[in-house]
């Protein structure tokens, strides 16, 4: 059973006929999230598929996991103005977590298509090893540039 | 006991087009006591670096003594958060304060804090500082580089800007490191220790040496400067006040408990008993990491050349052990870099914190609302950070490097919001009678509590934050001037706002809902076998208190619901989200998650709208597959007709009927406890003898022998009433029953 964290879904629409097949989309940051949304908006309409950008945003301490340093208010308009400049059904999972590999393991639906934005390094990266450990916990990841360039 | 039988119908509860709404809020993520102690430790522990040397400059040679003392101080500062917690599970001093005190001395501690947060970033850069351009000379001279070196003073305070501004940029773009960094520094912290302290003896078998001078006012080698105004009054003559000034320039060696208070919310179930070995892990290790180091440094540096040290004492303990020299320059490496990360650590926790404090009391309306404007490019309150670390900037300069002047203006912070702390947990033993845990040495005179150690540990550190206020002329200006700016700036925000409206309540806790169609246990993260707990009235909360207490979160999760009552016209109709979680909600699962925050376990949140609330306890209950359903006793209906009407909702669902148990909780007696549905009952011990008897006559009965069970003869007991009931005078039969429940006296 996962702890619990902070979860605030946004819906952008509402999720009438729910697709066969999500990509889920980690936000690492604007610039980079919004051009992985593209191709994966491609990708995702020539499989009948949705997107689902997921961002696991850690609130350090000794700051109470309710009060993040930026704006919860500025995230959700952030991240809503980015699902809503897509031309497939997209939507938003925003979590506040004290651990971002750990809350973003613990809300993925089993066997899961995750798309990390950027590149696939040689040296140890943060995505490196979060890509590592979800394809350990049994999902599918690809790094954007590598799979969709 | 079996409710009535009922004709099954149609739910009719909850309408169909109405929405229930999963609450969640960022109460409910717990930590161990190893990640806590290692969260305050990254703080705490970090003047191991600076504290040996800024104290023996104040007070001479038995200064490892003196912050041995303070060290094993701790222990008492460390019951006065505990007990400071078991009262407010999210009080830092600013909250103890006001509650206790009143607002006007809130704003006080809390300008005292930001003092701190302030100081605490430069004195942990220029450190690191130090330590590092101390390195590089070092390395320079063993490998007899000329370029390697480098003015320590210059060196630290370019390094602590390019350290400062690096964290302002990270903090002004929100970047925070994940939290499991902090378990991960503690443990490399932790590896160096282990290496000191197996290294260190091993060199005082080699080259024995006598323990500092025991700290007596004849030990305590105060300069003017330590004495500051006392210097040259009677008042230098008193061994008391040179104790306790001695006391005042080692106190800075506990800075950092604070943090304790902040993470008291996350600790895990048992919360105090956790809380409780988290500070001991963090006494102990403070100990041993600033207290016996700090004694060892003193051993094995020789004092002609200890002055040397005193603004990177522990690598000149690492440069004094024995061994060969090119083994002690790779462990001098690794003390710097775990150094470096530690007070790095500190220097961003201290801009994290000062922005997360300016925060708080700016939603308390004691700050302008101009400062905490957000970025518009990374949405943090840029504005609060740019002011602090310009100040941090402004300190770091004027300091010139000297961590010496830096450590004295940086006590005064930390003595205040420390005696005021204390203070305000003080005067809450007669105000308050909630606490969880008291401060040990209490007696009773006359029926009134004297807290005897409480008093003690409050009134030694206002004797302490008084003898700074004379003794420590930097710290008084610096602190005072920045205190009395601060309170100045809250007092102002606070009239201007007071003009404005403020129509959000603070002590509310923010729920996110999630509106789902029906009640499933996907969506409430809950597996089968949870604990329903039905609450409506936030001051009837008693028996969410027991089953809070009792629940293995291991076994079965907790949900708590409560009926959002809406006419039988209105159900036909969505209701808006505003009509399903209005402010009563708000109120109502805000204490619910303060009780679950205060034992340390998580609960779901569930309001449920429905024309029947009966109805809609037993069908969330079906539909989440619950083993028990709880309600606290109606002020409005006897026990009895509150499990009758409950058991009548269970006989309305659909089949199949999900069987669970219902306990009704009174706070004064033990609770009751109905199974709804078909379950075997619980016989009284004279009908299990009759029924026995029965057994062993029918048995002797030629033909039946063993082959009859005690069962064929209720079956048969049973359909013999049934026919009875089909055929007989309803009245008198019920008559009979009647008198079988008052026989029994249920």
């Amino acid at each position: 059973m996962p702890s619990k964290e902070f979860v605030r879904v946004i819906p952008v629409r509402e999720r009438i006929t729910p697709a066969t097949l999500d990509l889920e989309v980690i936000f690492t940051d604007l610039a980079g999230t919004r051009t992985t949304l593209g191709v994966a908006a491609q990708y995702a309409r020539d499989l009948g598929a949705q997107i689902t950008i997921l961002d696991a945003q850690v609130v350090p301490y000794p700051l109470p996991l309710d009060r993040p340093p930026v704006a919860v208010e500025f995230t959700e308009r952030t991240l809503r103005a980015l699902a809503q400049e897509q031309t497939v059904e997209t939507f938003v999972e925003f979590y506040l977590c004290r651990d971002r590999e750990d809350t973003i393991r613990q809300v993925l639906e089993p066997e899961s298509i995750v798309v990390i934005p950027g590149r696939k390094r040689w040296w140890p990266t943060a995505d490196n090893r979060l890509a590592k450990l979800l394809r350990r916990d049994g999902h599918r990841v690809i790094f954007a540039n590598q799979s969709f360039a | 006991m079996k409710p009535p039988a009922a004709t099954p119908q149609a739910p009719t509860g909850v309408s169909s087009t109405t929405k229930v709404v999963v609450a969640t809020t960022v109460a409910l993520t717990f930590i161990t006591f190893w990640q806590a102690a290692a969260i305050v430790l990254n703080d705490l522990a970090s003047t191991m670096y600076y504290i040996g040397g800024i104290t023996e400059q104040a007070i001479g040679k038995s200064a490892p003594w003196m912050v041995l003392a303070v060290m094993l101080f701790s222990y008492a500062v460390r019951s006065v958060y505990m007990e400071s917690c078991s009262m407010f599970v999210r009080g830092g001093v600013y909250i103890v304060v006001k509650d206790s005190i009143g607002p006007t001395v809130a704003k006080l501690s809390v300008s005292a804090l930001v003092v701190d947060y302030i100081l605490t970033g430069p004195i942990s850069a220029v450190s690191a500082g130090q330590y590092l351009g101390r390195l590089i000379n070092d390395i320079g001279d063993s490998t007899h580089q000329a370029f390697l070196h480098f003015e320590p003073n210059s060196f630290s305070v370019f390094f602590s800007v390019i350290v400062t501004l690096y964290f302002w940029w990270s903090n002004i773009k929100g970047v925070p490191e994940s939290s499991h960094k902090a378990l991960r520094i503690m443990q490399v912290t932790t590896v160096m220790l282990v290496i000191l302290l197996v290294w260190a003896p091993i060199t005082l078998l080699f080259h024995p040496s006598k323990l500092p001078p025991l700290p007596t006012p004849t030990n305590l080698h105060l300069t003017n400067e330590s004495l500051g105004w006392f210097s040259g009054t009677i008042f230098s003559q008193i061994s008391f006040v040179v104790i306790l000034v001695a006391i005042g320039h080692s106190l800075l060696a506990m800075s950092g408990f604070e943090t304790l208070a902040q993470v008291y919310r996350e600790v895990a179930y048992p919360k105090m008993k956790n809380l409780r070995i988290t500070a001991n892990i963090v006494c102990t290790y403070a100990v041993i990491c600033t207290g016996v180091i700090s004694v060892l440094a003193v051993m094995i540096i020789p004092d002609s050349t200890r002055s040397m040290y005193y603004d990177n004492m522990i690598g000149g303990l690492v440069m004094n052990l024995v061994g060969p020299n090119l083994l002690k320059l790779g462990f001098h490496v690794f003390v710097v870099i775990v150094g470096v990360l530690i007070l790095a650590g500190a220097v961003n926790t201290s801009l994290i914190g000062v922005n997360g404090v300016m925060n708080r009391v700016a939603e308390d309306g004691v700050l302008l609302d101009w400062f905490r404007k957000p970025h518009k490019k990374f949405g943090t309150t840029y504005r609060i950070l740019n002011l602090m670390t310009l100040l941090q900037l402004i300190t770091i300069i004027i300091s010139r490097g000297d961590v010496y002047l830096l450590g004295e203006a940086y006590a005064f912070g930390v003595v205040w919001s420390f005696a005021l702390k204390a203070l305000g947990v003080l005067v809450l033993r007669y105000q308050r009678h909630d606490q969880e845990y008291k401060m040990p040495f209490n007696i009773r005179l006359g029926g009134i509590e004297i807290p005897i150690g409480l008093a003690a540990t409050t009134s030694i550190l206002f004797l302490v934050a008084i003898a700074n206020l004379f003794s420590k002329k930097i710290a008084t200006t610096y602190g005072i001037s920045f205190t009395v700016v601060l309170y100045v700036l809250f007092l102002i925000s606070e009239h201007v706002n007071a003009g404005k409206k403020r129509e959000q309540r603070t002590d509310l806790e923010k729920f996110n809902l999630d509106h789902q169609p029906e009640v499933n246990s996907q969506a409430m993260r809950a597996r089968p076998g949870c604990v329903l707990v039905a609450v409506r009235d936030y001051r009837r909360l008693w028996h969410l208190g027991k089953v809070l207490e009792k629940t293995n979160l291991r076994r079965h999760d907790i949900v708590v619901m409560t009926v959002r009552h809406v006419s039988s016209g209105a159900a036909e109709y969505d209701l808006r989200d505003d009509q399903l979680f209005a402010d009563y909600e708000q109120e109502l699962f805000s204490h619910v998650v303060s009780m679950a925050e205060k034992e340390g376990k998580s609960v779901e949140l569930l309001v449920v709208p429905a024309v029947d609330p009966f109805d809609a306890m037993v069908q969330t209950a079906a539909k989440l597959e619950a083993t028990r359903l709880v309600v606290g006793v109606s002020a409005r209906m006897a026990s009895e007709e509150l499990a009758q009407r409950i058991g009548l909702a269970w006989e309305r669902l659909p089949e199949p009927r999900h069987p669970f148990s219902l306990e009704i909780t009174n706070p004064d007696r033990p609770s009751t406890f109905v199974n709804l549905g078909p379950h075997p009952p619980r016989l009284w011990p004279e009908d299990v003898d009759r029924l026995h008897k029965i057994w062993l006559r029918l048995s002797e009965l030629p033909g039946l022998g063993f082959k009859i069970h005690h069962r064929d003869i209720v079956g048969i007991a049973l359909r013999r009433l049934e026919k009875e009931l089909e055929t007989s005078v309803p009245e008198e039969l019920a008559t009979t029953i009647e008198r079988e429940i008052h026989k029994n006296g249920s």
